[in-house]
């Protein structure tokens, strides 16, 4: 125990805030959208592209929160009949190729980010800010599924000793 | 190459890999054997998966039901539905029913509405004396009515991947919804009255039960409001989705009930439910665009065609694949996954998109509840600590009324199609 699981605590810690904050700035924009536009009669034109954008950045960021909740959709019939210690070499193999995976993601997704160029028209900023999400987004999943392995690891050696 | 993607789908997600994990896998293998195809533009095609304002309506109708559930209207609501049912045989039963199908307006995942009722319902359930097991089957069949009622998560990714109306998808899907809480009341009333559960109690005053509905009514409200402002133009279904979420806050707000822990709970919540859904969407639109270029959905479309020409047999088909894949995969994938494959074989015959998307959603959900595998049962049976075995003893009468009801929808378009082509 210690490092691993503080820099698991901190790291998810700061990142649920920082997701749970875009989705309240998105969830007030698509409100705000709807009473200017009603109450006010002046639509506000970037209302869309913003909190599009704030979506990207929601669900890229939420990956690793997902991750770190065991949250992604998958198939777990033969985890429950595996016995205990084949259980975890296939978690391992599984948590080890997937963040390999991840990693090659956030990389096209760095080469596609490095070649933004064009400008977000309503938000006059360029496009980069919502390119930027993928890689970020997937550098840090891996990063959460290497970490869950790590406290696999980690959790039988204390047990052991 | 259909073959060889094929088994490995099914081999990788058998392992256990997450579903957007193997979808993501299979398409950058493709990407590098194909020269033609850059993975930037795969990578690029990965975020605008997610540029879309109508798929916002996914995190802020999530966010409705997380905050409902902690507002303190549901107890309100559970108030109403017990004094509306205590002279009834089974009185509590159909109070998990009839719960279901009023707060199913705020709740829109089967998965919310199946984890509030056990942790709720079920502890009363089994102090007047139900089986354990009966009652985890009940609540976990009446979470179906919830994604039928507007809104409803898997009515809104059904239309947004086929391009169908998500406002006549809404409202297409109350008379199944209503049928479904219908057939569910009758059963329970056999069988309870067989089992001889909970006798009738005296009837409530007047009074009590008008006072109770009068709190219950803001939840009662809410599909009303959803449907007559989506499709009187007033908003879109995404925007519906942020009138919904203040209409809670304002609850919330008024009953003082729900701390801040609660709220900041929906709130992850909302992001951890929202991220991995949205995963699996860009992931299987990036896969559809590559199995496009194989032509693959053509080629399965043709095979289904081929088997028949019937649209009420094509339907009957389409539902037992779906049926069976529901049974072992999560049915939020299967949605995205293989809607936009079997939208163009309905179209083709001739089925009404609104039907269709109905009798998917409902077929796809009713795998939740269906062992080995499903979400909803999963919920269910974790927190009310009944074994899957009990659970899949006591589900069958359930899963036999649901087989009946799907059938209803297939033989009867109307059912789905009458109030939508209003």
């Amino acid at each position: 125990m210690g490092a691993i699981a503080l820099m698991e605590r901190v790291i998810g810690g700061i990142l649920t805030v920082a997701t749970v904050l875009v989705t309240v700035a998105m969830v007030g924009l698509v409100i705000l959208a709807v009473v200017m536009r009603y109450v006010f009669g002046a639509p506000l034109i970037y209302s869309y592209d913003l909190s599009t954008l704030l979506f990207a950045w929601m669900v890229f960021l939420g990956l690793a929160v997902a991750e770190r909740a065991r949250a992604h959709l998958a198939v777990d019939v033969i985890d429950m009949a595996l016995p205990g210690r084949w259980r975890g070499t296939l978690f391992a193999v599984r948590q080890v190729a997937m963040a390999g995976l991840s990693l090659f993601i956030a990389y096209i997704g760095w080469q596609l980010f490095s070649r933004a160029g064009m400008i977000m028209p309503s938000l006059r900023v360029s496009i980069g800010w919502l390119y930027a999400a993928l890689p970020i987004g997937f550098a840090l999943l891996a990063l959460f599924q290497l970490l869950a392995l790590a406290r696999l690891v980690d959790g039988s050696r204390s047990e052991s000793a | 190459m259909l073959g060889l993607a094929g088994t490995s789908f099914v081999v990788l997600l058998a392992l256990g890999v997450p579903i957007a994990m193997v979808l993501l896998a299979l398409s950058l293998l493709w990407v590098w054997a194909d020269p033609a195809v850059m993975d930037v533009a795969f990578a690029q095609r990965l975020v605008a998966g997610t540029q879309s304002f109508p798929l916002l309506a996914v995190p802020l109708f999530i966010l409705t039901g997380e905050l409902m559930n902690v507002s303190g209207i549901t107890r309100r609501v559970m108030d109403f539905a017990m004094l509306v049912t205590r002279p009834l045989t089974g009185g509590l039963a159909k109070t998990n029913v009839l719960l279901s199908t009023l707060l199913a307006g705020m709740s829109g995942s089967a998965n919310g509405d199946a984890a509030m009722q056990s942790k709720i319902l079920v502890p009363e359930m089994t102090r007047r004396g139900y089986p354990a097991p009966f009652s985890a089957a009940l609540t976990a069949s009446s979470a179906l009515i919830a994604p039928l009622i507007p809104p409803g998560i898997g009515l809104i990714l059904f239309g947004f991947v086929t391009d169908t109306s998500i406002g006549q998808l809404f409202v297409g899907a109350i008379v199944p919804g209503i049928v479904l809480a219908t057939a569910l009341i009758l059963l329970t009333h056999i069988l309870a009255k067989r089992g001889g559960w909970d006798a009738p109690e005296e009837r409530a005053s007047w009074d009590g039960i008008g006072v109770a509905f009068l709190r219950a009514l803001p939840a009662i409200m809410m599909p009303v409001l959803i449907v007559v402002g989506i499709r009187g133009g007033v908003f879109t279904p995404s925007e519906a989705g942020g009138v919904a979420v203040a209409y809670t806050v304002l609850f919330i707000l008024l009953y003082r009930e729900a701390s801040w822990r609660d709220i900041w709970q929906a709130l992850v919540n909302t992001v951890v439910t929202t991220s991995a859904i949205i995963l699996v969407l860009a992931a299987s639109a990036a896969f559809t665009w590559i199995l496009t270029f194989q032509r693959i959905p053509q080629e399965v479309g043709e095979a289904l065609l081929m088997a028949t020409s019937d649209p009420t047999l094509m339907l009957v088909m389409i539902g037992a694949i779906l049926f069976i894949a529901g049974m072992l995969v999560e049915g939020t994938a299967l949605i995205l996954i293989l809607a936009p494959m079997f939208m163009p074989v309905a179209q083709a015959l001739g089925i009404d998109p609104v039907q269709f998307g109905v009798v998917f959603v409902f077929v796809i959900h009713l795998g939740g509840i269906t062992p080995p595998v499903g979400t909803v049962m999963f919920t269910t049976c974790a927190i009310t600590k009944v074994p899957i075995t009990a659970f899949a003893r006591a589900v069958v009468p359930f899963i036999a009324t649901f087989i009946v009801v799907a059938a209803l929808l297939i033989l009867f378009p109307p059912l789905s199609t009458f109030l939508a082509r209003l």
